[in-house]
């Protein structure tokens, strides 16, 4: 058995400003590329797909309730890495193009010598 | 609540409280972060007298709102009944169990005092199961183990008896 793991919580202060505080969590920030490992792993152990588990409730049902939290967790997590890297890639394209819309503008070369 | 509240609420609250000598943390918490809007939590409490507590939480996006909520979770505290090779905690649903609220499958439900039935939130009076949080579920228990209380009256809910 291990043995008792002691924390302090303190603050951290450079002059007035807080800056990064301890904390009680260990955090581990997951990649989407990790998350689509774990998944991929949940459905080659029970050989059935993420689709199929989440639509056959009789297949569902014969996961047990630690591995079925973990695979909804992560099918959860998955979702949500999608969805922020769809938006980065809209804001890198949308900054593409006002870029370039700025290159073709004579205003701004004005702007510029300026 | 963001993972930023999160946090820091847990924080605030896991310094207030004191766990008692024979209490271990067999898994510090521990939280696996996707964004500021899904994380999923862990933590595993064991006991001198062969018990365990488990909390599990996952809080996902609410769609359309930059804000999450908690999707799932699973708070367990009952006999351990065997670990694997590297110590892990092992479970069964078959296990015993002293209490286990939680939502596999949703809706939130309560296990007590045996694996089965599955006790639902109409059958459990002055407890809302779907939103009961884990330092409420564990301070009952802590003040269950301490005191003898039984866990029903530390929790303060009952059982209706369905005639």
């Amino acid at each position: 058995m291990n043995a008792p793991i002691k924390h302090r919580v303190k603050p951290q202060m450079e002059g007035n400003v807080p800056v990064a505080t301890q904390t009680f969590l260990q955090e581990n920030y997951v990649t989407l590329e990790e998350v689509e490992n774990y998944i991929f792993r949940f459905e080659k152990r029970y050989g059935v797909s993420t689709s199929d588990y989440l639509k056959d409730q009789t297949v569902r049902s014969r996961i047990p309730e630690d591995d079925a939290f973990k695979w909804e967790a992560y099918i959860d997590h998955r979702r949500e890495l999608q969805r922020i890297s769809d938006e980065t890639r809209r804001e890198y394209l949308s900054g593409l193009r006002d870029s370039k819309s700025r290159d073709n503008d004579p205003a701004a070369d004005l702007l510029l010598a300026a | 609540m963001n993972y930023f509240e999160f946090k820091r609420d847990f924080d605030k609250k896991r310094g207030k409280l004191k766990l008692p000598t024979d209490c271990h943390e067999q898994m510090p918490p521990s939280v696996e972060v996707a964004s500021q809007y899904g994380w999923t939590f862990e933590w595993i409490l064991t006991f001198d007298d062969h018990k365990y507590l488990r909390i599990r939480e996952h809080h996902g996006k609410i769609a359309g709102l930059l804000d999450a909520v908690r999707k799932s979770f699973a708070f367990h505290y009952g006999p351990i009944t065997g670990k694997d090779f590297d110590g892990n905690l092992l479970w069964a649903p078959t296990d015993p169990v002293e209490i286990r609220i939680d939502t596999s499958p949703h809706p939130a439900h309560m296990h007590f005092g045996a694996p089965e039935p599955h006790i639902q939130q109409e059958s459990v009076l002055n407890l809302k199961l779907e939103t009961i949080s884990m330092f409420i579920f564990l301070k009952a228990i802590l003040k269950h183990r301490q005191s003898g209380v039984p866990i029903n009256e530390a929790l303060r809910f009952q059982i209706k008896v369905t005639p």
